[in-house]
């Protein structure tokens, strides 16, 4: 027992509360985010990494494993399922290329020709071959084997980053021509080279960059002449999420790598990460959640409020039914044994204020998290749900504890 | 003994009909909606309130008398479930492919952490006006002062919160049914009957009235019942 006085604040008492707090924020991100993930299995749902699982990733795919199957399906005779591994060794890039440009000898001659040909339209991105180089399965083995011989040692990381910072302080043909080359193998570094906008110098950086960006991953919409700080952001964002979504397919997983991805490949991972990196993320419909959730959250509150107030004020009013003697304990009594039940009901209290916001349309952060839960909008959802915990531990839990703390105080003082 | 008064006869006339109606309407499953609602909030109820007393009293009775580690187990989790609301955790499970006897023992295990929170709550109140150590002068062991002192005090607000069953499986059904993300309980009750378009507004008038009317029974027989076993 603490020997603070009654109603002080000190380390001791809102330490452990604090801690509480998390614990709870905690248990409500797990259970609702294994929510969420459901939810967003329903049709129609936007969230980009329903393949992932959920909580733990025990086989996290990684540029090589990808590279190789698609290496094997691109070496088979022409079909779906080739032009399919084709388009896929195609999007992996220069990446890949360390990894089947390796093992193109194990292949048997058929085979490698194939995967040689399905590499030329990667060779013509990367501006490193000319179209009768690539034009012949022949020519392609060959161009490729003295590609590797010449430039295998450009695929490090280091040159490549080097590539990038150079870039990144200044565009000049011969600079963004070093990071072509590299194609995706320089995605990583890229992306990193982004890094947060808010001068001028960092629109100008982003503006040197992007080109490059949107030529290797032929995605991306192209920024206007001069662009401001918000279109540069809007554009880091972009590329950011990108990374998050297809991060793993371009780069290898090895050592703490490998086994931070057993979290960080997973659904609630990549949330996490979202929401460490865009203060909760973006709804469905593009809008910031933590401006929808504090916009929705007054709402619910007051409807809480009111349906508590109400709960108490029929307990007391009950009261006056009883005719013996003594009001004001009587009053007190019903107040109290309400005031445990309402707290133990408090989900329920909770589920009158959806009904109640269903009903009449006064959109509170209670409604928020039904919707999201209907459209499968696992941002939304987890930030509405984060809120109401705050809401649920400011209106109901602490006070509760508070009045419990001051009560054990009171009757240890009557003891002393 | 005294003879039963006229609203004490009422409740034991409701849960009667209510009883008689409900084992009609889940033998046939072709019968009018609702009758088929009484049947399947009936088997709600019956699984909802076993598994509550069964679980809630001895929990509450150990977070408000036992080891203090179940107590702050019990408080930390009414915390994290008090977050969020009980229709949004039952749709957050029902994707996993939990069937209808799961979601049953679920609101069972949920509505038992209410109750036990109730009890540990009425239990430390009774707790203040402490007579173990008289009792104990007198030569009682404190498990007897437990038994015909403290759980008895406990004994009405368990049964106040009980009686409200009825309406928190109706509540769960009908918000849940009305936002689309299914009933807690199941599609064919009461609660699920009354927010579907076409259902009448006389049988949702009836559906309404049937669950208010059981509350008030349950609440009138646990007052009685609660009374006398308090009295002992």
């Amino acid at each position: 027992m603490t020997n603070a006085r009654t109603g002080k604040l000190t380390f001791r008492r809102v330490f452990p509360r604090f801690l509480r707090l998390l614990l709870t924020l905690l248990a409500v991100a797990l259970v609702g985010f294994y929510g969420a993930a459901n939810g967003a299995k329903r049709p129609g749902s936007a969230w980009a990494f329903k393949r992932l699982p959920v909580f733990v990733n025990f086989a996290p795919a990684d540029v090589r494993e990808r590279a190789f199957a698609a290496m094997r399906g691109a070496a088979s005779e022409d079909g779906p399922a080739a032009a399919a591994a084709r388009t896929e060794l195609l999007r992996l890039g220069g990446a890949a290329l360390p990894h089947v440009l390796q093992k193109l000898d194990s292949l048997e001659p058929s085979a490698r020709l194939r995967v040689a040909m399905a590499l030329g339209p990667l060779a013509l991105r990367m501006h490193v071959a000319g179209l009768e180089d690539v034009a012949t399965p022949e020519h392609a083995l060959l161009f490729f084997g003295r590609f590797w011989q010449d430039r295998s040692i450009e695929f490090r990381p280091t040159t490549v980053r080097r590539a990038v910072e150079r870039l990144a302080e200044r565009s000049l043909t011969l600079r963004r021509d070093d990071v072509i080359h590299a194609d995706t193998y320089a995605l990583e570094a890229l992306v990193a080279a982004l890094g947060s906008v808010k001068t001028e110098a960092d629109t100008a950086r982003v503006a040197r960059l992007h080109p490059v960006l949107m030529h290797i991953t032929g995605r991306g919409a192209a920024l206007s002449r001069s662009p401001s700080v918000e279109e540069a952001a809007r554009a880091v964002e972009h590329w950011q999420e990108l990374w998050l979504e297809e991060g793993a397919d371009y780069s290898v997983l090895e050592g703490p790598r490998r086994v931070a991805a057993l979290v960080t490949e997973t659904q609630f991972g990549k949330w996490l990460a979202q929401a460490f990196l865009w203060r909760l993320g973006r709804a469905r419909d593009g809008s910031p959640v933590v401006a929808r959730v504090l916009a929705a959250l007054p709402a619910s509150a007051l409807h809480v409020l009111l349906l508590l107030l109400f709960a108490l004020g029929a307990a007391a009013a009950s009261a006056l039914a009883d005719r013996s003697a003594g009001l004001a304990g009587r009053v007190w009594s019903r107040v109290t044994a309400t005031s445990a039940s309402l707290v133990a009901s408090y989900p329920v209290v909770l589920t009158v204020a959806l009904a109640f916001e269903l009903k009449s349309g006064r959109g509170g952060v209670l409604e928020l998290c039904a919707a999201a839960l209907g459209h499968g909008d696992v941002n939304l959802l987890m930030g509405a749900l984060l809120g109401l915990t705050l809401l649920s531990e400011l209106l109901v839990t602490l006070p509760a504890r508070l009045a419990a703390a001051g009560h054990a105080d009171d009757a240890t003082e009557g003891d002393a | 003994m005294k003879a039963p008064t006229l609203p004490l006869r009422a409740a034991q006339a409701i849960l009667f009909v209510w009883v008689a109606l409900g084992v009609v309407g889940a033998v046939m499953p072709h019968a009018p909606a609702l009758l088929v609602g009484f049947g399947s909030d009936l088997l709600a109820l019956s699984a909802v309130l076993v598994l509550a007393v069964v679980l809630g009293v001895p929990l509450g009775a150990l977070a408000g008398s036992g080891p203090r580690w179940i107590d702050v187990t019990l408080s930390f989790t009414t915390d994290w479930i008090a977050a969020v609301p009980v229709v949004l955790l039952l749709a957050f499970l029902r994707p996993a492919g939990v069937s209808q006897l799961g979601a049953l023992l679920l609101l069972g295990v949920l509505r038992s952490l209410e109750v036990g929170w109730v009890v540990r709550s009425a239990l430390l109140r009774a707790a203040l006006v402490d007579t173990s150590w008289a009792a104990r002068s007198l030569g009682y062991m404190p498990l007897a002062v437990f038994v015909n002192r403290r759980l008895p005090a406990a004994t009405r607000p368990a049964l106040a919160h009980l009686a409200l069953t009825p309406v928190w499986t109706f509540l769960l059904d009908s918000v849940g049914s009305a936002a689309g993300l299914g009933a807690g309980s199941s599609d064919r009750s009461l609660g699920a009957l009354v927010v579907r378009p076409q259902t009448s507004v006389s049988s949702s008038a009836l559906a309404i009235f049937a669950i208010v009317s059981l509350t008030w029974a349950l609440h009138r027989l646990g007052e009685h019942y609660g009374l006398r076993l308090g009295r002992k």
